[in-house]
Parts: C-alpha cells; structure tokens; sequence
C-alpha cells in the first residue's frame, strides 16, 4: 500500500506538471526555465523524478510494458562502463551548442511537441523513435544520459534533499539495487557512509520504497526526516 | 516416485518452452502488425496525397465554396487542404517514432533473447598425461 502511495503521488505530480507545461505553452518559457535552475539548486534531480514532461513519458511507456507482460533487459557492467563516457560526451555537445551556436539541440525531446508538431526534422524523428524504443524496453533509459540531468546532478551532493542509509542495519537483499530505475549500485554497495545521494538519484524514492527493513533507507528534507523504509509484514512472513 | 518426479520435470520443462516460444511469437507478431500498420498508413497517405492532387487540379465545383469565399476564390479550400497536409503530416511524424519504436525494442528484445539462448561453450579439460 505505502508503496503504491508514493509511486501515485509521483505519477500525479508528473501529470500535473506535464498538464501546466503543456497548457502554459511557450509563453512562460524563461519562467519554467527559471523556476527549474531553482530547484536544481536546491533540490538537485528532484525536478526529473517529479516535474520532467520527458520523465513522465518514459514512466508511461515503462508502464505500458509492464501491462504487456514484456521483460526489461539488463545491460551488464562492461556494456554500461563502454557507455558511461556517453553521457559526457552528450553534455559537451549539448552546452556547445546551446553556448556557442545558440541553437537547440537535437536531442532536447518533448514529448509532446514531437507528437504535435507537424514540421520535424528526419533527425529528431530517428532520434525520439530510438528513444522511445529504447526507454520502452528500460526504465528511465534517457535519464542515464540527459544532458539537464547531468547539470542538475552536480548539485545532487550539495542540495537539501538527501537519501540516507543506515549501514548496519541494512540486510544486503539487493531490493533496492532491483528496483533503482537508474541502476545506482552505491545504494546497495554502501556499507559505512550514511549519505548515499548519488549524482544519478533522481529521488524517485523506489529504494525506500521496495527496502524491507525499518529505517534503513530514509528520506530527509531541509535535515529532517521525511520518508523511511518500513518493515513489510508480507515479506517478513 | 522417480517416475512421477521425471513426469513433473518433463511437464516443467514443456510448460518452460511453451512460455519462451509464446513470448518469442507475441514479439514477432508485433513488429509484424507494426510493419504492416506502417505500410497501410504510407499507402493510405500516398493515396489521399495523390486525390487532393487532383482535386485541386480539377475545376473549382465544390459544395464547400460558400459565399464568404466568393472574393478570394478557391481560398476555403487552400486552407483546408493546408489543414488536412499538416494534419496527415503529424500523424505520418507519430506514425514513423512508433515504427522506428518498434523496430529498435523488437530488435533489442531479440538480441537479448539469442544471447541468452547461447551457452558459452566450456572450456576443454585436459588430462595431465594429454598435455604432457
């Protein structure tokens, strides 16, 4: 039940910032962009886990594959250690081209303008369909690679959301690394540091969510606690 | 007993490869069904294009031409044939991100679905006379 609440809460938040993006339109464009720099600030890659149009759209395709009944599949350490450069590789091209030619980029993706708009280049076509076959097939896929994630993440170390783990409580069950759609493996490797946020956590809170200890992954907000893991009963019997 | 047990292996294993074989031709059957939607809509749309060709060629005789287009002639239709090509050009756009969707995880699905059919062939051991 708790971990349906929060997903719920998640998806609703998503949907809703979706709706006002899309129904505020280009007109507010420096106000959303203005407002995302603040929460990047001080929330870090809180803005993808709750706010992000393109995350609540790779959410629906990976719910959609769970109602299909279609496996994810997983990259082993040596394919993601080949990709990992990628994500840099990314940024620099993006910042480039936002800084040095003032255009915007190829691989910025909206959803929705890529579904409404009538004149789109063959490029972003390519790109938004192996997107979305890919995101499809891999929870939050992009968010591994997203240029404005990986600027927003630089701040995840320092901002006022925090994932926090109690080592020695911790039962090594790998829940929490089974369920991180960003395949954070500091979460489970951790064993002495209480902060665990990674640069990648985008705060989706599944860890704590799926953790069946009481207390062991928590959220805390501002340093005060906001979220805990509870022992599940189901999984105790 | 020890038959039973091989007849509860032998049903577990029947009931194994009828699952990987259905989850194999549901796949299959979706790039399929993919492939032909892509094709149908290209046909359909290369037909509607190839009709408002030669309505527009045609001589300006439509029921729509009202009174409101009498001093900018064929304007009415102009614009709505403007319409109906962005219109028939977004859903093209969405039409080509679902195939090329489809393509690119039917394709990854059956990659890692051959990878995990092969076995990896175990190293040869080797006596110690053999060697030596």
């Amino acid at each position: 039940m708790k971990q349906r609440k929060i997903t719920a809460f998640r998806i609703m938040c998503l949907l809703i910032a979706v709706a006002v993006l899309v129904f505020l339109g280009s007109g507010y464009r420096i106000i959303i962009l203005l407002l995302s720099i603040f929460s990047a600030l001080v929330f870090g890659r809180l803005w993808c886990g709750y706010v992000c149009p393109l995350g609540f759209y790779q959410e629906l395709l990976s719910m959609l594959r769970k109602k299909l009944h279609i496996p994810t599949f997983h990259v082993s350490l040596k394919v993601k250690s080949y990709l990992r450069p990628l994500k840099w590789i990314i940024l620099v091209y993006f910042l480039a081209s936002v800084l040095f030619f003032g255009l915007r980029p190829v691989m910025y993706i909206r959803p929705d303008l890529s579904f409404s708009s009538a004149d789109m280049s063959i490029y972003k076509i390519i790109i938004v369909g192996i997107v979305t076959g890919i995101c499809f097939l891999k929870e939050r896929a992009f968010c591994k690679y997203c240029p404005l994630g990986t600027l927003r993440g630089f701040v995840n170390k320092i901002s006022f959301g925090k994932i926090k783990k109690d080592g020695t409580a911790c039962t090594h069950c790998r829940a929490c690394l089974e369920c991180c759609p960003m395949d954070i493996r500091s979460i489970y490797e951790e064993r002495n540091k209480s902060d665990i946020t990674h640069s990648d956590c985008i705060y989706c809170m599944k860890c704590i969510e799926a953790c069946p200890e009481q207390d062991v992954l928590s959220f805390t907000l501002f340093g005060k606690k906001v979220l805990s893991s509870k022992r599940n009963s189901k999984q105790v019997k | 007993m020890p038959f039973s047990f091989l007849l509860q292996e032998l049903h577990q294993k029947a009931a194994e490869k009828i699952k990987a074989a259905k989850a194999h031709r549901r796949i299959i059957a979706v790039v399929i069904v993919a492939a032909l939607v892509t094709i149908a809509f290209f046909t359909v749309k290369t037909n509607l294009a190839r009709s408002s060709e030669v309505g527009n060629s045609a001589p300006a005789s439509n029921i729509m031409q009202s009174a409101g287009n009498a001093a900018q002639p064929n304007g009415g239709n102009q614009t709505e044939t403007a319409m109906q090509a962005k219109t028939l050009k977004r859903i093209e756009n969405v039409a080509s991100i679902l195939g090329i969707a489809v393509l690119t995880s039917g394709g990854i699905i059956i990659y890692y679905q051959k990878k995990k059919k092969h076995v990896a062939p175990l190293p040869v051991l080797r006596s110690e006379e053999e060697t030596h």
